[in-house]
């Protein structure tokens, strides 16, 4: 029946596209497609791999820091590096304090406002919003008051009749369904979000210099130096002080803003607990080392395999099995496109083969999209944070098990409604909670090494190229805040000769593979209702509970 | 033309409970940042007291949203401040709550109504090669929208070094033929804000200068505003004392790097590059590259990328010679070639005198004459 | 005819000259000054410029002021070697025939002619070098090729310098510079132009070794003195058949002695 083309698909990260055919009000079948190539795997060649991570970091400014930190994995892994353990714990505080962030920005400024409809907001009583937002929370701000200020800046706005950023929502849409009071609250919360993350990533500033694009990464550890006495070393006791008040505060966010308004919104949209399912099949490569990184066993989230929705099992992760299909994306394989590759062998050879622009359509039945498509076994993967709690707790990580058990009693729903738009959203928030809290941790722990006079920061026996073997290959992973990131590179002649890059966004968004297999968001949409298709809030509801980000995906 | 019609600024700040000292506070940081005269103070409250909510619509192409990231982290003012308050946010795909078509009528109605009266800000590189398919929005591509929308604003700002000059998308090899805002859309009134990301301290000042004087700031060579463009960064940087007296950080984590020593042996661009980082500083204030420990790469530079790299070097690879080949290096071994070619000629020489005929030894009398002759 | 100039100067002082040679004033008081400007100004340009490379002395002290020191002592040393070059430019256009600079480009055949017998000189395929009073056209030629590099090492020094200073004088004069390349491959350039400096330097320091040996016309002592000596046959192929060419103009500066024995002076 009816084509539906959402492009862009805006608050994402990068040029999105989604094609659904709608039949019978309910989508039948989805074409996930990136519009955006820019070649960062071939502009890497040739260069220095110590700097790799500068120029790889900028794959991504939203998951600024992610592909820094596995460029530098993957370096290391290529010439045998172990880092100081002050690396270690310094690597671990700007990873979650990102994924943190981020998290915090995805829900409130990237996905709120599919749930929330602002314009409803104006007819909240505040004294009634100030009662639902204490009955929930004890944020000390939840006064009437408050509450009335936003009302009224709201208000101004709507009546200037320039919206600005929100004139061309799907306000009133009948898929909202959250009473005017619900919505004043999260109206007040967004603007309380966009606040909190610019003081909160004052960690990455502290740490790294600036964020985005943080500029402290080594191959070898990092360029933070640490000394209780000296007021010029980056991590002195002043700084941890700011550290751990940052942290602390980020933890009294989540606990009395983010986890909250996730529950009462997920309150209002139950149906969604039952839709936007998708592969069932979940992977994560594992993060946050507790000790060598070449120890995955002991990483604080683990690694695995889940199939079929199958919680009884986590099968070993092997990255032998990892490869990518270019069956149905704009590049084209030596040795023909039927054929995936693994990424030690990989291919960045883009030749565009859709439609001329300006055009209405993709050829969806041929080559369709930047991203390649990634396959574990041949078999489509969905990875992020859903994927991560899922592992962690078949794996029975008793942290992430009381956390997810105590979460479903709440509401009142099943271990299976994790598969879902909004199982997603809730495990996103369950593991800002998780990481926010280690954060502390480890920032004590980097505390406790600085008092015990540990000052290693960073491990100089491989710094000089003249004492790297002629040629190397090396695999770096993280579990980034969208999920499984992998680099592969090759050295030679301390030079990169081949640089590729696996992104949580390419397995989640990427199009079919060379046996017609659905990526994670292309099954996610199947059978998701669409009430309106001139206004398809419903596809953009599951779309944005995976987080895309396209300039990761496609690089 | 468009409905111009909205409540000024310091009702909409008056509304929310700022108040006319906190406003004041203001407009002199953003004084202090365009490096304007402290008398300009009154005419900046001024204007910004009779501001009338200008249009603004930010375009993404081939970018890594680092600079709308960045643009969200600034305090002064916020972001809140400028999408509520300052100006009319129309158009940004990150955060814009409409998607799809209406996302499109957004930013077709603000060329409609709004032109020549908008600021277009432009996010990331242009592809130009193959028709620049690349890169496309809504199945048009970067190149005919930047067209489209920067050729009818009344100005346009390229934030970040992609929209600038291409940034990290041009660099060697270029694979899709990027360029910067510019180049792609010559003949329009551009303002660049080179960095990557761009500081949003300076963008931010840069919409409050155009807010109060109806255009921007004096602008360099590059069209950068010179009140941040304008200053070597080794010039303003803490560390400059040690790099005076000799003092350099010489491994990582050694005792100069824990005392704060200068980071020009560990390839520092500081000396090459030209921003406003150690006085303006990132997220607020906090800290900048160097402060926390790691050399400049000189981000805000022009084509930074190729120019300014190998970044843990002082100077740049000399082309056609191996990644791990110096200048140093070579000039080395251009001298050793040359001293030994004067070993060998003084070798040669020695000979020749040994078993030079006496009758040579006067050597001809015409320039042209031999000793065969 | 302004070309015969050869200097004014009396010989006096008890000199004495090999057998059959002739003691001349080739070098004037400004090529000479220039030189041994330029060499003095070049060994601390080095010495500071490579300071400024690689700061291989790290200081501990308080007070230490060591490249402060370093880029002072460079940029004191950059002003004499340019007032050097611009001397040596200025006489290219006042001085004696063989501070001319038709001595440096060999524009006439004759002169084609004599750096291609040096080079078959250099390569064995010679006995002796080609007789000459000022450089041979080979050495000519490379010195050409040094003022070359000296002002390439001038101009991108001044642009690094305006690069720090930002003023409008130097920005006029070399304002284009950063235009044409980044500054970070002037600094580039600016380094490699020191190592082609001490190419020169080691292939000069031969050369003039060797034509001292081999020519035994006290070229080390003449960039000193300014006196060079020369044969009959020289003064015969250079001015005709006796001192002061054809135009018979005197060169005052030649005298001959019948004496034998080393030479000092
Ligand atoms: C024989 C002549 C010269 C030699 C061998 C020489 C050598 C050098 C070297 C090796 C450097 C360090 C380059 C680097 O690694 O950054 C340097 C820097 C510099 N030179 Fe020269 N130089 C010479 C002449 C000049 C002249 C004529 C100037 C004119 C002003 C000049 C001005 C500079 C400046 C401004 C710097 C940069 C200093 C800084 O970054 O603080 N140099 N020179
Ligand atoms: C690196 C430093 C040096 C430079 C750049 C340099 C440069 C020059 C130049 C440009 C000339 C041509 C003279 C003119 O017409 O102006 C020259 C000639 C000469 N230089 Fe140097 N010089 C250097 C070092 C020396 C030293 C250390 C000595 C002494 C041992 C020396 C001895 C001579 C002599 C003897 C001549 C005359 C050679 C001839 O007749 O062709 N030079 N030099
Ligand atoms: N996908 C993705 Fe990233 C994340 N998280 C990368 O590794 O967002 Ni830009
Ligand atoms: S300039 Fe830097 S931060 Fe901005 S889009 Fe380009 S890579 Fe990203
Ligand atoms: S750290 Fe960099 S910018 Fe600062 S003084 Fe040293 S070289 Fe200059
Ligand atoms: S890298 Fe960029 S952020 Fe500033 S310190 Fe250098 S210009
Ligand atoms: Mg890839």
């Amino acid at each position: 029946m009816a084509r539906i083309v959402v492009d862009p698909v805006t608050r994402i990260e990068g040029h999105l596209r989604i094609e659904a055919q709608v039949e019978g009000g309910a989508i039948a079948d989805a074409w996930s497609s990136g519009t955006m190539f820019r070649g960062i795997e071939l502009i890497l060649r040739g260069r220095d791999p110590r700097e790799a991570w500068i120029w790889a970091q900028r794959i991504c400014g939203v998951c600024t820091m992610v592909h820094a930190l596995t460029s530098v994995n993957a370096v290391e892994d290529a010439l045998g590096i172990e880092v100081p353990d002050n690396a270690r714990l310094v690597r671990n505080i700007i990873a979650a304090t990102q994924t943190v962030q981020d998290h915090v920005v995805h829900f409130y400024h990237l996905h709120a406002l599919d749930w929330v409809d602002l314009v409803s907001a104006l007819q909240a009583d505040p004294v009634k919003t100030s009662q639902l937002a204490q009955s929930i929370s004890d944020w000390p701000k939840s006064n009437p008051k408050y509450f009335k200020g936003i009302q009224e800046r709201v208000k101004a706005l709507v009546e200037s009749r320039q919206l600005s950023l929100f004139g061309a929502g799907y306000w009133g849409h009948p898929a909202y369904h959250l009473p005017p009071e619900a919505n004043l609250m999260a109206v007040a919360h967004y603007i309380e979000a966009l606040a909190f993350q610019k003081d909160f990533i004052r960690i990455h500033a502290v740490l790294g210099g600036k964020n985005p694009h943080l500029q402290t990464f080594l191959v070898g550890g990092m360029a933070t130096s640490l000394d209780p006495n000296e007021p010029g070393a980056t991590i002195n006791p002043e700084r941890i002080d700011f550290l751990l008040q940052t942290a602390k505060s980020a933890l009294e966010f989540v606990d009395q803003v983010y986890i909250p308004d996730v529950l009462a919104v997920a309150g209002f949209y139950r149906d969604w607990f039952g839709r936007g399912e998708g592969l069932g099949n979940f992977m994560s490569y594992g993060a946050y080392p507790q000790g060598s990184i070449k120890n995955p066993s002991r990483f604080f989230l683990q690694q695995g395999i889940i199939l079929n929705r199958d919680l009884s099992k986590v099968y070993p992760l092997d990255p032998a099995n990892i490869t990518e299909y270019v069956t149905h994306s704009w590049y084209d394989y030596a040795g023909g496109d039927a054929a995936a590759k693994h990424p030690s062998q990989g291919e960045t050879s883009p030749r565009y083969a859709g439609p001329k622009p300006p055009y209405e359509f993709l050829d969806v039945d041929k080559k369709y999209s930047w991203l390649k498509a990634p396959r574990y076994q041949d078999k489509p993967m969905e990875v992020g944070p859903l994927a991560r709690l899922l592992v962690a707790y078949a794996s029975g990580h008793e942290e992430v098990k009381s956390l997810v058990n105590g979460t479903l009693a709440k509401l009142n729903a099943p271990p299976a409604a994790l598969f879902s738009t909004l199982g997603r959203v809730a495990a996103r928030a369950l593991e800002t909670r998780l990481l926010a809290s280690h954060l502390v941790e480890w920032i004590q722990a980097l505390s406790n090494n600085l008092a015990s006079g540990d000052l290693r920061i960073h491990n100089g026996e491989k710094w000089d190229p003249r004492t790297w073997p002629r040629s190397a290959r090396g695999f770096g992973f993280f579990e980034a805040p969208r999920g499984s990131l992998g680099h592969w590179v090759e050295i030679e002649d301390a030079a990169i000769k081949n640089y590729q890059a696996v992104v949580p966004s390419t397995w989640n968004a990427g199009p079919r593979d060379g046996h017609g297999q659905r990526g994670a968001y292309e099954a996610a949409l199947l059978k998701t209702p669409v009430a309106d298709p001139e206004r398809p809030l419903e596809i953009l509801r599951t779309i944005h509970s995976f987080d895309p980000c396209l300039a990761c995906a496609v690089h | 033309m468009g409905s111009l019609d909205q409540q000024t600024l310091p009702a909409a700040l008056k509304a929310r409970g700022v108040s006319r000292r906190q406003f004041v506070k203001f407009c002199s940081t953003m004084v202090a940042t365009l490096a304007l005269p402290p008398r300009y103070l009154g005419a900046v409250v001024k204007a910004m007291e009779s501001a009338r909510r200008p249009v603004l619509v930010w375009l993404e192409f081939q970018d890594c949203a680092g600079n709308s990231e960045s643009m969200l982290r600034t305090s002064n003012p916020t972001v809140t401040e400028f999408v509520l308050d300052l100006l009319s946010w129309e158009y940004h795909e990150t955060i814009m709550a409409g998607a799809g078509k209406q996302a499109e009528a957004a930013l077709e109605r603000v060329v409609r109504e709004h032109k020549g009266e908008y600021i277009a800000v432009v996010e990331g590189a242009i592809p130009t090669a193959d028709d620049g398919v690349y890169c496309t929005i809504a199945g048009r591509t970067a190149l005919e929208i930047a067209r489209h929308v920067c050729s009818s604003a009344a100005a346009s700002i390229a934030v970040g070094a992609c929209a600038w000059d291409g940034g990290l998308v041009r660099a060697n090899p270029n694979p899709t033929g990027a360029v910067g805002l510019q180049e792609a859309v010559p003949g329009i009134k551009v303002v660049n804000l080179g960095g990557c990301p761009h500081n949003p301290a300076n963008t931010a000042a840069v919409l409050v200068h155009y807010l109060t004087f109806h255009e921007m700031p004096a602008l360099d060579q590059y069209n950068r505003p010179l009140f941040a463009y304008g200053n070597i960064i080794h010039d303003q940087c803490e560390r400059r004392a040690h790099y005076d007296a000799g003092r350099y950080v010489e491994e990582w984590g050694d005792e100069g790097h824990r005392k704060g020593w200068c980071l020009y042996k560990m390839g520092c661009k500081g000396p090459e590059a030209t921003f406003n980082c150690p006085v303006v500083r990132w997220n607020d204030g906090t800290s900048w590259p160097v402060k926390s420990g790691h050399g400049c790469i000189a981000c805000a530079s022009h084509r930074f990328w190729d120019n300014k790299s190998p970044f843990y070097k002082r100077l740049p690879q000399v082309p056609g010679f191996g990644v791990d080949v110096t200048a140093e290096k070579i000039g080395w071994v251009a001298l050793g070639a040359m001293a030994g070619a004067a070993a060998a000629q003084a070798i040669g020489s020695t000979i020749r005198k040994k078993v030079r005929p006496p009758e040579a030894s006067e050597g001809p009398t015409k320039p042209s004459s031999s000793p065969e002759a | 005819m302004t070309e015969m100039h050869g200097g004014s100067r009396q010989i006096s002082g008890p000199y004495q000259l090999a057998p059959g040679r002739t003691r001349i004033y080739v070098w004037e008081k400004p090529v000479r000054f220039a030189h041994w400007l330029l060499v003095l100004s070049l060994v601390v340009l080095s010495v500071t410029g490579y300071y400024i490379y690689n700061p291989f002395v790290i200081s501990r002290g308080r007070a230490a002021y060591v490249m402060g020191t370093a880029r002072f002592i460079h940029l004191v040393a950059a002003w004499a070697f340019i007032a050097a070059i611009l001397v040596r430019f200025y006489w290219f256009f006042r001085g004696n025939r063989w501070a001319r600079i038709n001595q440096f480009i060999p524009t006439r055949r004759e002169r084609w002619q004599d750096a291609v017998e040096t080079v078959k000189y250099y390569m064995f395929r010679r006995w002796n070098p080609t007789p000459r009073i000022g450089h041979n056209a080979l050495a000519g030629a490379t010195y050409t090729l040094i003022f070359g590099i000296a002002v390439i090492e001038i101009i991108t020094g001044l642009a690094l310098y305006n690069n720090v200073v930002h003023s409008k004088c130097l920005g006029l004069l070399v304002g284009w510079v950063p235009r044409l390349a980044d500054i970070q491959w002037l600094r580039e350039i600016h380094f490699l132009v020191m190592f082609a400096l001490w190419f020169f330097f080691i292939h000069h320091m031969y050369s003039v070794l060797l034509a001292a040996s081999e020519e035994k016309n006290g070229c080390v002592e003449g960039m000193v003195s300014g006196y060079k000596f020369v044969t009959q046959a020289d003064l015969q192929r250079e001015f005709g058949t006796r001192p002061g060419g054809e135009k018979s103009e005197p060169v005052r500066a030649v005298r001959q002695t019948p004496a034998a024995g080393k030479v000092s002076g």
